[in-house]
């Protein structure tokens, strides 16, 4: 099992000036998964294309355990992609498919024979060994091509947005089957998506990309509590987090201006803030916002609309300190709030986080 | 029953369209084997003696020579155009390199302009070369305008093969000539064959070519049929014999490709 490290990879394409991946340097441990994450365009893609061969780097180097492996040609690497529309040879079985790369190998027939069945019965393909891959559903073709990557016992696996060409259920479950295969095998891997559900969902780690620049990197319940920063805090979370502006208020408050009054916030971070430039950017997520009905001057806003999820309500809020805002909230449903209640809002001081106006960082990543 | 009824009527329609098509080739195919005393007769005489006198005038006149220098001729550049197109269209898909549509359009370029254009500088470059009236020039004529065809058209073919294909087989180690053989000629195989049809027939219709840089040792069938016009007048019967039996070898390549051409020209090189 291999580690992969990325040392100060650059890619620059040919007559554009902006790099398409800036300077990152990223480790994906023995084993693990890690989902490159971010927007089209942010280079999550140029990324995987460098680890795989498939195009060259402008500055830095690969490493796969200590290998540097970015001067080498694609074959020699031992690595095995999963494409989004599955990229399965038409013309062959789907045995055939999967035993293609190990004819590349010159693997000799009866271990072939032998590693092929394994991948079928792993992915429940032996009813179709023998049939042709066209016409196959969607996730049948990507397990087939899941098999075909794992037939060979690849130093590293990419996952190239696996999933987007599926529908729902198939989605799901494949996601899951991903997961479990990856964790069997023990495979290092790089998921590649823009989906943040199916980040959260399949990786161990997420590194957040955006404009070619690496934004963090962690698990996904660190990245969930501690976003470093607004991009990050806007893309990890669904729905996306309340981004209101305010400033330091003293001793472990806020003032949030759309509230029209100062909230409470754990201690350490509103020290942090108060080392600043003084605007800041609180942001609170809308699963942890709750409200209660309220009267006069009490009231912070009222409800302008309410959407009825079942096990959920999701609830717009007109701040009455600032009309032209917009608060999104997500309380346990069904509740009883309906537009044009009036209500108070409040939130935990732990799930307050606050960013930095000018930088847009968390003011705990800034040192 | 209604469905039946109007699958009938459009096959009657059909045929009766082929058969207005088709009559000149008929009527000729009569000529073969008309005496010459009624072959203008008016009215059309229906019930005559068939003869073969046509054939034998024919083969006397060595036209099997020139049925049989046209197939090689038209079969060697056409598999030559294929060999050296084909790679050629691939990487015109695929690679990148310095003043690729320029080279490209210059390829192109030598389809635009009119053959004859083109036929009297070959003519010149070959009295000097001593490629005049030789196997070899007019393979290497015929394969100037077919070679440019068959990449123009190959290149959208190519085009339209999926890349991550090739990019999947690059990781699992195959080189790129394995690729390209075991990967993509498979998908671009009906591609290959409708365009190198294309080719052959283009060629095996061609007069000015021929005409021009051929001679007594190598004339095509195209060339040689108007030897008979002779000062006697016009041989129909044989002119009906020749054009039949230049028909044939079209024919028998269309038909026995037909399942490859009709999937290359509609569906594109993946699908199917």
């Amino acid at each position: 099992m291999t580690v992969v490290r990325f040392e100060a990879v650059s890619k620059r394409y040919a007559g554009v000036e902006a790099l398409a991946v800036a300077d990152l340097n990223l480790v994906c441990g023995e084993g693990e998964m890690i989902a490159l994450l971010g927007p089209s365009g942010c280079g999550k893609s140029s990324t995987l294309k460098m680890a795989a061969g498939l195009e060259d780097l402008s500055a830095g180097e690969i490493f796969f355990d200590d290998e540097p492996v970015a001067r080498l040609e694609p074959g020699a690497r031992n690595v095995a992609m999963v494409f989004e529309d599955y990229s399965l040879y038409p013309r062959m079985t789907v045995r055939e498919n999967i035993a293609f790369p190990l004819a590349a190998r010159g693997v000799d027939r009866a271990t072939a024979r032998a590693r092929v069945d394994d991948a079928l019965g792993l992915l429940g393909l032996d009813d179709m060994a023998d049939r042709p891959v066209t016409g196959l559903s969607g996730g049948a073709m990507q397990r087939i091509s899941i098999g075909r990557a794992l037939v060979r016992d690849p130093r590293l696996i990419l996952f190239d947005e696996p999933l987007s060409h599926l529908d729902g259920d198939q989605r799901v479950q494949l996601r899951t089957e991903i997961k479990r295969l990856q964790k069997t095998r023990h495979v290092t891997s790089i998921l590649v998506t823009h989906d943040q559900t199916e980040a959260t969902a399949m990786a161990d780690r997420i590194a957040v990309m955006r404009h070619g620049v690496l934004q963090q990197v962690d698990t996904p319940a660190a990245m969930y509590e501690r976003p470093a920063n607004v991009f990050v805090a806007n893309f990890i979370g669904e729905p996306p987090m309340n981004m209101l502006p305010g400033r330091p208020a003293g001793a472990g408050a806020v003032h949030v201006e759309a509230f029209g009054r100062a909230i409470a916030v754990e201690p350490l971070r509103a020290a942090r803030a108060e080392r600043g430039d003084g605007d800041l950017i609180v942001g609170i997520r809308p699963e942890h916002l709750a409200i209660a009905p309220a009267q006069g001057e009490r009231a912070d806003a009222v409800v302008s609309y309410r959407e009825c999820r079942g096990d959920a309500d999701s609830l717009i809020l007109t701040p009455r300190a600032a009309p032209d805002v917009q608060i999104l909230v997500e309380i346990p449903g069904p509740a009883a709030f309906r537009p044009g209640d009036a209500v108070a809002v409040s939130v935990a001081p732990d799930r307050v986080h606050l960013f930095e106006r000018a930088s847009e960082r968390n003011v705990e990543a800034v040192s | 029953m209604n469905a039946n009824k109007t699958s009938l009527l459009w096959t009657t329609v059909a045929v009766l369209y082929a058969l207005v098509l088709l009559f000149p080739v008929l009527w000729m195919a009569t000529m073969m084997v008309k005496p010459a005393d009624v072959m203008f007769a008016r009215p059309t005489e229906f019930l005559f003696t068939p003869t073969l006198a046509n054939f034998d005038y024919v083969i006397a006149e060595g036209f099997a020579w020139n049925l049989l220098t046209s197939f090689v001729l038209c079969t060697v550049s056409t598999v030559l155009v294929v060999l050296i197109g084909t790679p050629a269209a691939y990487a015109f898909a695929r690679f990148e390199m310095k003043g690729k549509d320029d080279l490209f359009l210059f390829i192109l370029a030598s389809r635009m302009g009119p053959p004859v254009c083109l036929v009297i500088p070959f003519y010149l470059i070959f009295t000097k070369v001593g490629l005049l009236d030789t196997f070899a020039g007019l393979t290497l004529a015929y394969m100037t305008f077919n070679l440019s065809f068959y990449v123009w058209v190959l290149r959208s073919f190519c085009r339209d093969l999926p890349v991550e294909l090739e990019e999947a087989a690059a990781l699992e180690g195959w080189s790129r000539p394995q690729i390209f053989m075991r990967v993509v000629f498979p998908l671009l195989r009906n591609g290959i064959v409708a365009t190198a049809v294309l080719c052959f027939i283009f060629a095996w219709n061609e007069f000015l070519f021929a005409f021009m840089l051929g001679g007594d040792r190598i004339q095509t069938l195209p060339v040689a049929i108007p030897k008979l016009i002779t000062a006697q007048g016009v041989r129909w019967g044989e002119v009906a014999v020749v054009g039949i039996v230049a028909l044939l070898p079209v024919l028998a390549v269309v038909l026995l490709l037909q399942r490859h051409i009709v999937r290359g020209l509609t569906l594109g090189a993946v699908k199917g």
